[in-house]
Order: C-alpha cells, then structure tokens, then sequence
C-alpha cells in the first residue's frame, strides 16, 4: 500500500462522501416499500462483508463461522429484549458484545492454526452454535424462529424510519472498521501478522493477542449487524447461522476485493439488491449467478472490484 | 446396556463406511492438489440426481446407477479440474485461499443450479423394491443399509489397490509426494491432477447413488457430507489414506453411541466437536505425519 499525501487522501474520498450522500437521500425516491426493504437488508449485508474483510484481508485470518457472529449478535439481542427487557438500543451493542466473546472463543484455535485448518475450525464452532441452537426449544423456540421480541422502539414503524436507523449504523460501523483496519497503527500491526507472523513476533508484537484481537472486532461488527437484524426483521431462525450464510458473506467480500473494507461493503449492497431485484423478476438464478460471478472473479480478478478501480488510477 | 452398545457400534459402522469412502476421496484430492474442495458434497448431490433420473426412466437396482453416477461425475469433475483448478496451480500446487474460495462459488453455484433444474422436494428413487432387513433380536439392519457399506468398502478397496498396485496410482501418489520430482521423473503433474480430481470427485458420486434410496436426493444435501468429509479427514490426518478410513468408522461410531447419552438432536454435535478437539490438540490427526501449520 503505498502512502499518499493528507490533501491526496482527502480528495479520494470525496467519490464516497458523495456516493455516501446519495444513498442517505435514497428514501426521497424511493416509495416502493419493497425496494426500501432490500436496500435496507444491502446495508447489514455490507457490515457482514466488511467485518469478514477485517478478519481475513488484514488480519489474514480464514473465517468459515461468520454466520455464527451474526446470529450470535442476532439471537442475544432478541434473546436479552425478551427475557430481561433490555431496550433493543442497547441490545444492539450487547449482541455485538456477545458476538465478540464467541468470536474471542473461536479465535483460541488460531494459536495454533493457519489457513485451511483455521478455517475448518471456525466451520466447527458454527455448526455447533447452529445445533445447539435449534436444539434449545426451550429458550429459543428452535426452527420454528424466535419472534417474541420487540422491534426499536421510540422511532416511527415505517420502511423508511428502518431504513435510516440501519444505513446510519452500517455506516458508522464500516467507517469504524476502515479506520481501524486502514488507518490506524492497529490496523498496521494486524497487517504485519498477516505478512508474517513470525517475523512480526520477533518485532515484539503479541501476534496471539492481536488474533484474538482482530476476531473480537470482527465478531462485534457482525454481532451488531445481526443485531439490527433481528430488531428490523423480528424473527431469528437457526437459518441465520448456516454455512450458506456464511458462503454468500465471503463471496459478496471477494467480488468487492478483501483488504480493502469498503470494497466488500460496496459489493454487498450492489449483490444484494440485485439479487433481490431479480427476485421481483421471478428468477430463481440469483444464488447460480453469485457463485458463477464469484468463480469469474477467482480466475480472472483475484484483486476483485476494488482492484479495478486501483488499477484505472 | 451391552446389547444397547453392542447394536449402535453395528450401526455407527454402517454409516462409518460411507464416511471412509467420502473422507478417502476428499482426503485424496487434498494429498494430491493440495486443495481443499468445498464443492465436494455438491459431487455427491450429482450422483444421487443421477440415480434419481435413472430411477424416473425405470433403471433401479445398485450396480447401474453407481456406474452412471461414477460417468457423470467423473466427465464433471474433469471439466472443473481442468477450467477452474488448474488456472489456479502454480508449480504443481493449488494456490490455497483461491482454490477454496473458488470450490465455494462452485458449491454454491451446483447446489442451486440443482435447485433451479430439479426444484426443493425430497426426490426419491422410484420403483425401489423393498429390500428387506436383517433382524438379530433388537438389532435391525435394512439391506439398503447393508448395500452402502458393501458399496462403500468395494469402491475404498478398489480405490486402495488402484493406487497401490497400478502404474497410474503410483504416479498420483508420486505427485503428492513430491511434484517437481514426479515431474522430472517424467509424470505429467497437470495430467495427474485432472484424473486425481476426476477420480475423488466420481468417489463421491458414487457415494451419492449409493445412499439416495435411504437418504432421498435434494438440493442442499452436499452441504453437510462435505463437512463430514472434512470431519473425516481432520480426525484421521489430512492426506492420510488409512487414517480417513480409521477415522470415518470411528466417527460413525462415535456418534451412534453418543445417542446413548446425548438427547436426540443435541448427537450431531459430536461430528464438529470431535473435528474442533482434534484441530486444537492434534492437527496431524490420528495417522497424519505433516505438521499442520500449512
């Protein structure tokens, strides 16, 4: 990455101040409670993707149990509003909270882990997270979905109120992340235990804790999105926590071009609403066209959509 | 309490079997290409649909629908090997996060392009004949039970021998050796790496015929063979042969006994959880020799 001048930096992001503007202003056009409704899905969609790219394109390490952060932020929030009647506000950071003890949890194995296996052992704490809570009737309500618990309360029950309670935290979540993982002297030091951790450990950097650091951040962020989630749909299903989730968050992170935070955010919402436009035409391929893109990318754009963009510069 | 014991290991190594045979497959495309194929199951799902679509046109029985199923899949496996694996290899190795990520859109890509061809209903294969069971008091066995793990052991011996005692499984055993020396010994490592693909991949499906009569075939069933075919494989050492065989009867069984104690529901734990414990405290597995920080 090479390091541009204050006035360079500023000015590049000038185009998503300007796009950022746009999408807030969307509503104005927008009536179509439909069209609301998915932009508004794109947007924890985003978070997902971006807290995955925290993970893996700066931390460099594989997480195959995203879905689990985000029903673990998911189902805490609902959980936590139900039975202890916490306001959905601040059920929102809690599951973030609870997401990021699990994440803390699955990260443990990367002490010894890399790559492949690493990967295979988040893929194990999630489809535990996932049977143990479809199993839980009692307290979960298992497959039926659980839809006891309040949606956000003190704002008007309109699309659009939703809207912009979600897109303000997407926002504020993904900025957040950019500046950790892009910005920040955290984010420098995860990158070198990426590069090579060996070499990192003997500058001096803890690289276990910074692991476990980068999987407690990553997991409060999907926490948070699941959160929202939950409050915006009112209804969480063990669904939440399968793999195929965790497919799509990964994929929608390598079309946006992983390193780079507002990449995979950015992809995510184009791919989600796309893909959800597409329904309204009746078609079935989405999902087929998602995995065909993504294979397209694999071969032909590793570096992904943000590697385009970087090359025209 | 014996006898209880006694009939869940006879059936944990009823489904063990088929672990053996997906585990082996899988565990034979890692050792060879080094990639890890999340689309395994997906081959898996081809050759159960190929078996139900045999069934619909009235070709029943075992040895038919194995057979198509390992044509169909192996022709699959070919064409994937050969368009998206191998644009993805450098120096006789797949690059590692590009080839999962890549057997991630194919997964996706398959399971639903299933969904669109054949839509989301349990499809069974028509016109099966009841084969009976096996009943030893308690214990039942079905024959179409008894046909998997025939099946199974069949398909893992063959493999086993072909590999073992043929010019062609000496050269893929070479090439995960060691590739740049197979290489210099005059083994094609591209040519090695399509057939090792196309030969795991049609394993699978073959796996995939065989269980659908018990199982039924739908969409999304790849999915969880694939976790347990890496369940498999971790607990018995990635790349290990005897290991993946060892390790899906000891799954099998393992998880059959656990009904014992475990509620209903709650058992499938054991498969991820024994593939977490082994992760954290012995990477190689049971009779893996790498080291496991790849």
């Amino acid at each position: 990455m090479r390091a541009d001048s204050p006035i360079v930096r500023r000015a590049k992001a000038v185009p998503l101040l300007v796009c950022t503007l746009l999408v807030a202003m969307l509503p104005a056009v927008v009536t179509n409670n439909f069209v609301l409704h998915a932009l508004t899905m794109s947007m924890i969609f985003a978070i997902l993707a971006a807290s995955w790219d925290l993970l893996f394109g700066f931390a460099g390490q594989v997480s195959f149990g995203h879905a689990a952060f985000f029903g673990m932020g998911a189902y805490a929030s609902a959980l936590l509003s139900y039975y202890a009647g916490l306001s959905p506000w601040l059920g929102v950071f809690a599951g973030g909270a609870a997401a990021s003890l699990f994440g803390f949890l699955v990260g443990f194995p990367s002490l010894r882990l890399r790559g492949v296996y690493l990967a295979l052992a988040t893929l194990a704490c999630s489809e535990m997270l996932r049977i143990v809570v479809t199993n839980w009737v009692t307290v979960t309500r298992g497959t039926l979905g659980f839809n006891l618990h309040p949606g956000f309360p003190n704002i008007p029950h309109t699309p659009t109120a939703h809207y912009y309670t979600i897109f303000v935290g997407a926002a504020l979540s993904t900025s957040i992340m950019y500046v950790i993982a892009a910005r920040s002297r955290l984010g420098l030091v995860l990158r070198a235990v990426a590069a090579d951790d060996i070499r990192a450990q003997a500058l001096g950097i803890n690289v276990f804790r910074m692991k476990l650091l980068a999987f407690s951040i990553s997991g409060f962020f999907a926490g948070v999105a699941g959160a929202l989630y939950a409050h915006f749909i009112q209804l969480v299903t063990p669904n939440e926590i399968a793999s195929s989730l965790t497919i799509l968050i990964i994929a929608m992170a390598t079309i946006g071009g992983v390193g780079t935070i507002i990449g995979p955010a950015v992809a995510a919402i184009i791919i989600h609403f796309v893909t959800e436009m597409l329904q309204i035409a009746g078609t079935v391929y989405d999902q087929i066209a998602i995995g065909a893109v993504l294979m397209l990318f694999v071969l032909f754009l590793p570096q992904g959509i943000a590697g385009i963009v970087r090359k025209k510069r | 309490m014996i006898i209880d014991l006694v009939i869940f290991i006879v059936l944990g190594v009823m489904t063990g079997g088929l672990y053996a045979l997906l585990g082996l497959s899988l565990t034979l495309i890692f050792g060879v290409m080094r990639v890890i194929n999340v689309a395994h199951g997906e081959m898996l799902t081809l050759g159960a649909y190929t078996a139900v679509m045999l069934g619909a046109v009235g070709l029943g029985g075992v040895l038919v629908p194995v057979a198509a199923a390992i044509l169909v899949v192996t022709f699959v496996g070919l064409i994937i090997a050969r368009v998206l694996i191998r644009p993805l290899t450098v120096e006789g190795r797949v690059h590692e996060q590009r080839g999962m990520v890549m057997t991630l859109g194919l997964s996706l890509f398959l399971s639903n392009a299933v969904l669109a061809t054949f839509g989301p209903d349990y499809q069974r294969v028509p016109g099966l004949m009841a084969r009976g069971a096996i009943e030893i008091g308690d214990l039942v066995i079905e024959g179409q039970r008894l046909i998997i793990l025939m099946g199974s052991l069949v398909l893992a011996a063959a493999l086993m021998l072909f590999l073992r005692f043929t010019r062609l499984g000496l050269a893929i055993r070479a090439v995960g050796e060691n590739p740049e020396a197979a290489q210099a010994n005059g083994v094609s490592v591209r040519r090695i790496h399509l057939i090792t693909f196309a030969l795991g991949s049609a394993l699978a499906g073959a796996a995939g015929a065989l269980i659908t009569p018990v199982t039924y075939a739908f969409p999304a069933m790849g999915f969880s063979y694939t976790l347990y075919a890496f369940i498999t494989i971790i607990i018995g050492g990635l790349g290990s042969v005897w290991g993946a065989v060892l390790a899906g009867f000891l799954l099998g069984i393992a998880e059959s006994v656990s009904v014992i104690w475990l509620t209903t529901g709650y058992n499938a734990m054991v498969g991820p959880a024994l593939m977490l414990l082994m992760l954290v405290l012995r990477p190689q597995g049971l009779l893996g020799q790498r080291i496991a920080r790849a």
